[in-house]
């Protein structure tokens, strides 16, 4: 166990206190410091998850050693199995959810990418299935630190894709991502920043055992493995036959968003905490919107609070879900600004543009909508932001400029 | 002018080096030539299909012959099978590995009172007796050659001489010598 | 003009995730896929099932498998495809491989 992270509190009835806090009659939560890793550890254990495999990569690890450590301490129910690899590892969730079992595997960076051939047949084969990504830069150079290139080099690979901005939000979608999967049949990767996430500790409100056990229940009956009558998974299709299947799957992800929504929304009635497709924040009558991913999401807001303070019209919009793209959402959002300044942390080299402007622009073309969009790769590889740093793009884009523009932004001081 | 081939057989018996062969020879005859198979579960005995196109011009085409002007069976079971002459023009013609009779091959395939030419060959016996093994697949290729008069039967049996160095290419020729001479056309 | 958007029907039913009833194989017959077929001489046949552990398929059926003595073998030519290995391996040469005629 890690010291001084006691999770009995919540049990037996200690109702009113020390950290525990009652939200009328039924809700109740209990205060606890957490990195976003150790949330998501007590995220699984409360899931009533049945398999875990998971091989460890910084800055995972720790939500693999946690949940290990539960294991061994006789704390967490399911199988915890230690594999020689992230290809492994995704493969073993593969095997598991064919059997029926709730499964969870987390990684990070190359491991993510090592699971790259198999990610595909987890989401075709629509299994589902919750995976923490540790967002953090792919080599080279060798960097640790956080950046989103590892997830948006799986983006197309039919995955439901949430980004988390807090520790607490890491664990709240991770355990939503449980019964979202199972009710749209599609895995689902919850997507925490390294380090500013994963390893900052801050305060996680922790729902009890027994109502996160009663919000997840136990996944549907599906075909498995292990039925009375045999059946076989993962067969071939060939050219007469693929296209329905790719075509039932993109399908899938289309209809997906009411029972995310849904999820999301019984959710909010057990923890009184509520999660929608995108955060909005002073969007009203904003003239630039900042448009994030994941945690540098709170550093804008910070730096918009303070701009409007001084009259400025500026606003942020932070994405909870990538994939399905929250297309309806945006474009409300965003109908009246004039200027968006959409933040890359991933490069999609000798594209039109990087992953998250490709999806800005594509969508407000589509809705005929015409803006001035900067497009500002920030953060790579961990790459400093601060609050000066929002502050000095939001002044820029707040003054006449070129309608569209790209640049890396370094950050640091003059 | 175009001429599309489709050929018929059974993986292992030679579908696909029929095809290549007969794009070898139309090549070496000074056409245009262009040769693929259906790709599919590579498993001896699975139905396989072929694919040639011999053109006087540049082929861009590449996707599968739907409307062949030439149809080859090298297989003995698939010879009487319906599928195989699927969109086959008028005028065309069909040739297949058969002991039965073209113009019963022809009642079976469904081709009675239509303008197409049937022409069938014991393949499958000459392959066994020139090659040892049943790869009906250049017998038949003579055959076509015999009959069609595009490619003469002698850049087939070349075509076949050069893929199969020494005795075995030897043994090939004669299969397409005695599949041009033996098979019987209605 | 043929409707761009045409989905056409198939003859089966697709599950979601392409899981499939199991068994399939035995409704998939490969009858059609021999150039000899295998006959058992149950004179010759001492019911070593060599012939049985041999074939890839499996198309070599056990008999008498309730009874004492020897356990006697016959073909499933529906899914022999006639590779022959059962002629090979058989002890006594109790199987031989005869030519296929298809007949119109």
């Amino acid at each position: 166990m890690c010291p001084g992270l006691s999770h009995q509190g919540h049990r037996d009835g200690q109702r009113g206190g020390e950290g525990v806090v009652e939200l009328g009659e039924r809700l109740e939560y209990k205060k606890m410091l957490l990195t976003g890793d150790d949330a998501v550890a007590y995220a699984v254990k409360q899931s009533r998850v049945d398999l875990v495999a998971a091989y460890p990569i910084t800055p995972q690890t720790v939500i693999v050693e946690r949940i290990a450590e539960f294991a061994a301490n006789g704390e967490f129910e399911g199988e915890f199995v230690p594999v020689e690899s992230e290809h492994s590892a995704m493969s073993a969730c593969v095997g598991g959810a064919l059997t029926g079992a709730r499964v969870f595997t987390a990684t990070a960076s190359q491991g993510l990418a090592l699971m790259h051939e198999i990610l595909y047949a987890a989401a075709s084969m629509r299994l589902p299935m919750a995976m923490a990504v540790a967002n953090r830069a792919l080599n080279a150079p060798l960097n640790i630190h956080n950046d989103h290139s590892d997830i948006m080099g799986s983006r197309d690979s039919g995955w439901i894709i949430l980004f988390s901005e807090s520790p607490e939000e890491a664990y709240d979608r991770v355990i939503q991502a449980f019964k979202i999967s199972e009710s749209v049949d599609l895995p689902v990767a919850v997507n925490l920043d390294a380090f500013t996430l994963t390893h900052s500790a801050e305060i996680v409100r922790m729902l009890p055992d027994e109502v996160i056990a009663r919000f997840v229940g136990r996944p549907p009956r599906r075909p498995t493995l292990l039925d009375e009558r045999s059946k076989s998974f993962g067969l071939m299709a060939l050219p007469d036959t693929y296209q329905y299947f790719k075509d039932d799957h993109y399908r899938s992800m289309e209809e997906s968003p009411p029972s995310i929504r849904r999820v999301e929304e019984e959710y909010k009635g057990i923890s009184g905490r509520s999660y929608e497709p995108i955060k909005k924040y002073a969007l009203e009558d904003a003239d630039v919107v900042m448009i994030m991913l994941g945690s540098y999401a709170g550093t804008a807001r910070m730096a918009a609070r303070r701009m409007r303070s001084e009259g400025h019209k500026v606003g942020v919009l932070s994405l909870g879900w990538y994939r399905p793209f929250p297309k309806r959402e945006i474009l409300d959002a965003v109908e009246d600004a004039d200027t968006l300044v959409v933040m890359d942390r991933a490069l999609s080299y000798g594209a039109p543009a990087n992953p998250l402007m490709t999806d800005i622009i594509t969508m407000l073309y589509e809705a005929g909508m015409r803006k001035r969009i900067i497009n500002v790769a920030y953060g790579l590889g961990g790459g400093e932001f601060t609050e000066d740093d929002a502050r000095t793009l939001l002044e820029y884009a707040l003054k006449e400029g070129p309608r569209r523009e790209f640049f890396f932004y370094y950050g640091g001081r003059e | 002018m175009i001429y599309e081939v489709r050929i018929h057989g059974r993986g292992g018996q030679g579908a696909v080096l029929a095809g290549r062969l007969l794009g070898e020879a139309a090549m070496n005859t000074g056409f245009y030539a262009q040769s693929f198979p259906e790709f599919g579960a590579e498993r001896s005995g699975a139905p396989v299909t072929a694919y040639t196109r011999v053109a006087d011009e540049p082929i861009e085409s590449r996707s599968p012959v739907r409307y062949p002007h030439f149809v080859l069976s090298i297989d003995m079971y698939l010879s009487v099978d319906r599928q195989i002459v699927s969109g086959l023009r008028d005028g065309g013609i069909i040739v297949v590995n058969s002991t039965v009779q073209p113009d019963k091959v022809r009642d079976v395939l469904g081709l009675s009172g239509r303008d197409v030419k049937v022409a069938a060959v014991d393949a499958t016996r000459i392959a066994l007796e020139a090659l040892g093994r049943n790869n009906p697949n250049t017998t038949v290729l003579g055959a076509f050659a015999a009959v069609s008069k595009i490619i003469p039967v002698d850049s087939i049996a070349d075509a076949a001489r050069r893929w199969f160095p020494g005795k075995v290419g030897e043994a090939n020729a004669d299969a397409v010598a005695r599949g041009a001479r033996e098979v019987t056309v209605v | 003009m043929k409707d761009p958007k045409l989905k056409p029907q198939l003859r089966f039913q697709i599950n979601p995730g392409g899981w499939f009833e199991g068994g399939s194989s035995v409704e998939y017959t490969t009858n059609d896929w021999r150039l000899e077929r295998p006959v058992i001489n149950l004179d010759k046949c001492v019911g070593c099932l060599y012939c049985w552990i041999y074939c890839p398929e499996p198309a070599i059926i056990p008999l008498d498998r309730e009874g004492r003595g020897p356990t006697k073998v016959e073909v499933d030519y529906d899914h022999c495809k006639g590779c022959g290995i059962c002629a090979q391996v058989c002890p006594t040469k109790a199987i031989e491989m005869v030519r296929e005629e298809v007949k119109v």
